[in-house]
């Protein structure tokens, strides 16, 4: 009669938790997107305000770290010197041919051009594909957000276990009565076991 | 008439038997299967609390 299955209530609520939190942080994320999309994300906001987990907070964290170590690098790369001083060369070495050579050789240096437009093209797909992709997953998530908190509502709702009617379990698993009946077409009046796990009133 | 005695505690067996049957039936209709009903939730939840 279903009597070895176990309600993995732990398990739901972490997953509430998790959801909970997805949701939380896609919408602010949304939000300030939206908002204004050069403004900086406020992240000390996010830390403190949201009520994240640990993990979430920490993967954020590793996240951002790596986007600032990403722009460190742009920049420094960005003011390295693109010019070459060939006066100097030219009063430093003997040998100005060489010099001269290689001026030329920069200067009719031309880097191939690719044509990036496919790769583009291919980049704006993707995310288009990307962003339906997350509006359908915020749909589900949605919708699974609030089947969980259903279960969970059930669950909380749900009477103790010592406040429980013959009623309720009666309803609840009605092979129960059924079994009653045949017990009691058959003559059986006396439940297997009962007397040596409860007892009875018998002073005889 | 003393040969008619006995019919005069008609009433009371006619009376007698019909709380008996009435009280059987109530029983066995009512009363004891609900009885049962109860004993066997009763061995069934706490299988259910023991296992959990």
């Amino acid at each position: 009669m279903g009597a070895s299955r176990k309600l993995p209530v732990e398990s739901l609520a972490a997953a509430v938790t998790f959801l909970h939190e997805f949701a939380i942080l896609y919408f602010a994320l949304r939000t300030m997107a939206s908002k204004a999309a050069a403004v900086a994300v406020d992240f000390a906001r996010i830390y403190s305000s949201l009520g994240l987990g640990k993990e979430t907070v920490s993967s954020l964290q590793a996240f951002r770290k790596r986007h600032s170590d990403a722009q460190r690098l742009n920049n420094t790369y960005n003011n390295l010197p693109t010019t070459v001083n060939f006066e100097h060369y030219r009063s430093v070495l003997n040998n100005k041919a060489i010099v001269d050579e290689a001026e030329k050789l920069l200067k009719d240096f031309k880097p191939v051009s690719y044509d990036v437009g496919a790769h583009i093209k291919a980049i704006e797909t993707f995310e288009a594909k990307a962003v339906a992709k997350a509006k359908e997953t915020e749909q589900k998530i949605d919708v699974e957000l609030k089947q969980l908190q259903e279960t969970l509502a059930n669950i909380e709702e749900a009477r103790p276990f010592d406040q429980l009617t013959v009623d309720d379990v009666a309803k609840a698993h009605p092979r129960i009565v059924e079994t009653v009946e045949t017990m009691l077409k058959k003559g059986k009046w006396t439940v297997p076991g009962y007397k040596e796990k409860f007892g009875d009133l018998n002073l005889m | 008439m003393p040969q008619l005695l006995p019919f005069f505690f008609f009433n009371q067996i006619v009376i007698t038997f019909i709380i008996l049957f009435s009280i059987v039936y109530i029983l066995s209709k009512y009363v004891l299967p609900l009885n049962l009903l109860t004993r066997v939730i009763r061995s069934y939840i706490t299988i259910l609390s023991k296992k959990n």
